[in-house]
């Protein structure tokens, strides 16, 4: 479907003015990787340069939404944040149909601070779990899984209270130098995000949940690290009645 | 059954006006129920914006306990991404039309998200004007109709830059013909897109299928200029642009289907609309 290629290059100049330079500089290179015919090529390199920023708020208001869902990420890395719409994430992900919110938390990650780095990894799984689906069809007979609303992160202990300290504009403690799991969990039928910090044996456990599993490997899981029959199966119930599994 | 005997069994709506979520709350907007108490022939129905993610505010609310007439106007669906038609979003379209029964769905046929439907992706921007294009669109238009049971009516979206090798008019013509649809014709849009292009306002129209158009949009605009490039905003202030005046002027007799016209003016006070409610009144009564 050339039209929707087209018009995602369109997006793309429309939010980039360097992209719209890079198109009257040399249009066969600035667009070396989409499909497009002569014909649409010369149907972009027509439109008066002006035009693509006739609405001068058009970037700012991506940005704004942005802010509103990686507020700690933009504050501790404003000036990489304010890149975002030149970089090849944001481009990929409109040329692609992707996530503007994953492309924002890939790149941003992907800064020389391990501190935006860590903030950018919480904050995109909570973007994540934001977007994930409200109804959820439960697995087959006797097996279980992670929900989409449920994501493992492993970050340096210490994120959450980093996190929370951004936040809040409250000092910001140091980040240890060993990671540790996190849980980062959108209650049901919620906007409201929880970020807990996990013990290895649960997040290893989860893990096995990533995708759809037996509930008899799970409490075998349970059981290998000392619990109990009994014990495994109240450990199982509880994950499925705190919605962490379904 | 086609277009011609589905169209026989629509309502006559009128003259109305517009809302999307939250644009009644706005310091000076104008307030719906209050202009239809006021002056009940120009608010004879209520077009509410829709997205569904944000669902109906306490305005689109209070209308529908009164009863009167609506129509839904989508504001987050790409009609001609197949992908855009997902189980969960036609459960939540459906929800909100049974709150609304509405006479129709209607909406701007354009990309209302860029890529997939979620939060910080919203836009508006017009079709790619092509065959293929208007063929995807048409495909969609049938699948929204299908999907709902109600009729959908595309219409021409406004836009700054529009790509393509078609008029706006022929592009909809095709999609109309392909659909077996009926049109709403925005002329303010219609309006933005002839002066982009150095055409008289009423260029492509003997080509367009009149006889399909079901509702009319007129909404005030404001020229601007950046850094040379000139074009209109499409503000909907109360101030229609007399290129719109000429295209409404032209239609309003013409369109033989014509069951509705909103006045788009949501953001302003009742008493500096009035006079445009009493032109497209007197237009509608002749």
């Amino acid at each position: 479907m050339s039209h929707t290629v087209l018009r995602r290059v369109a997006i793309r100049l429309l939010h980039d003015p360097a992209f719209v330079e890079a198109l009257h500089d040399d249009p066969a290179r600035a667009l070396a990787n989409v499909d497009l015919s002569s014909e649409e090529q010369r149907w972009l390199v027509r439109v008066p340069r002006a035009a693509w920023r006739a609405d001068p708020d058009r970037p700012d208001r991506v940005l704004a939404a942005l802010r509103d869902e990686f507020p700690a990420t933009v504050g501790l890395a404003p000036t990489r944040a304010a890149g975002f719409l030149r970089s090849k994430e944001f481009h990929a992900a409109v040329q692609e149909r992707g996530s503007l919110a994953v492309a924002f938390g890939t790149y941003m990650a992907g800064d020389a601070d391990r501190r935006v780095t860590t903030i950018a990894r919480l904050e995109s799984a909570v973007a994540s779990v934001r977007r994930a689906p409200n109804h959820v069809a439960p697995s087959r007979d006797g097996r279980l899984r992670l929900v989409p609303s449920a994501r493992i992160v492993r970050v340096p202990a210490g994120a959450a209270e980093l996190l929370a300290a951004v936040r809040a504009g409250t000092p910001e403690p140091a980040l240890a130098s060993n990671d540790e799991p996190v849980l980062v969990l959108r209650a049901q039928g919620s906007e409201d995000v929880t970020i807990e910090r996990l013990s290895p044996d649960l997040a290893t456990l989860l893990d096995l949940a990533a995708s759809e599993v037996s509930r008899g490997e799970l409490e075998a899981a349970i059981r290998s690290h000392g619990s109990t029959p009994a014990e495994a199966v109240e450990i199982v119930d509880g994950l499925v009645s705190e919605a962490i599994l379904r | 059954m086609g277009f011609a005997e589905r169209v026989t069994r629509l309502p006559r709506l009128g003259l109305g006006v517009s809302t999307e979520y939250g644009a009644g709350d706005a310091t000076g907007s104008l307030d719906v129920l209050a202009l239809a108490t006021a002056h009940p022939t120009y608010a004879a129905f209520l077009e509410v914006g829709v997205e569904t993610a944000k669902g109906l505010d306490e305005h689109a609310r209070a209308w529908i306990a009164t009863g009167r007439p609506t129509t839904y106007h989508y504001l987050d669906v790409n009609l001609d991404e197949p992908e855009d038609f997902d189980d969960a979003w036609l459960d939540e379209v459906r929800a909100i039309a049974a709150m609304l029964r509405p006479a129709w769905m209607c909406g701007d046929a354009g990309l209302w998200h860029l890529g997939r439907r979620e939060r910080g992706h919203m836009l508006l921007l017009p079709p790619v004007l092509t065959r293929e294009s208007a063929d995807d669109l048409a495909d969609g238009i049938v699948r929204l109709r299908d999907a709902t049971g109600f009729e959908v009516f595309p219409e021409n979206p406004p836009g700054q830059i529009y790509l393509g090798d078609l008029h706006v008019l022929d592009f909809f013509a095709r999609v109309a013909d392909r659909a077996d649809t009926g049109l709403l014709l925005d002329c303010a849009h219609l309006a933005m897109f002839q002066r982009l292009r150095g055409h008289d306002p009423l260029t492509g129209l003997d080509g367009y299928p009149l006889d399909r158009v079901v509702e009319l949009h007129v909404a005030g605009g404001t020229p601007r200029a950046t850094d040379g490039f000139a074009w209109v905003e499409d503000d909907h202030t109360p101030a229609v642009l007399e290129d719109t005046w000429r295209i409404v002027d032209h239609v309003v007799p013409r369109a033989s289907q014509l069951r509705a016209i909103v006045f788009e003016c949501e953001r302003n006070p009742m008493d500096a609309c009035l006079a445009g409610f009493a032109r497209l009144g007197a237009l509608l009564a002749a």
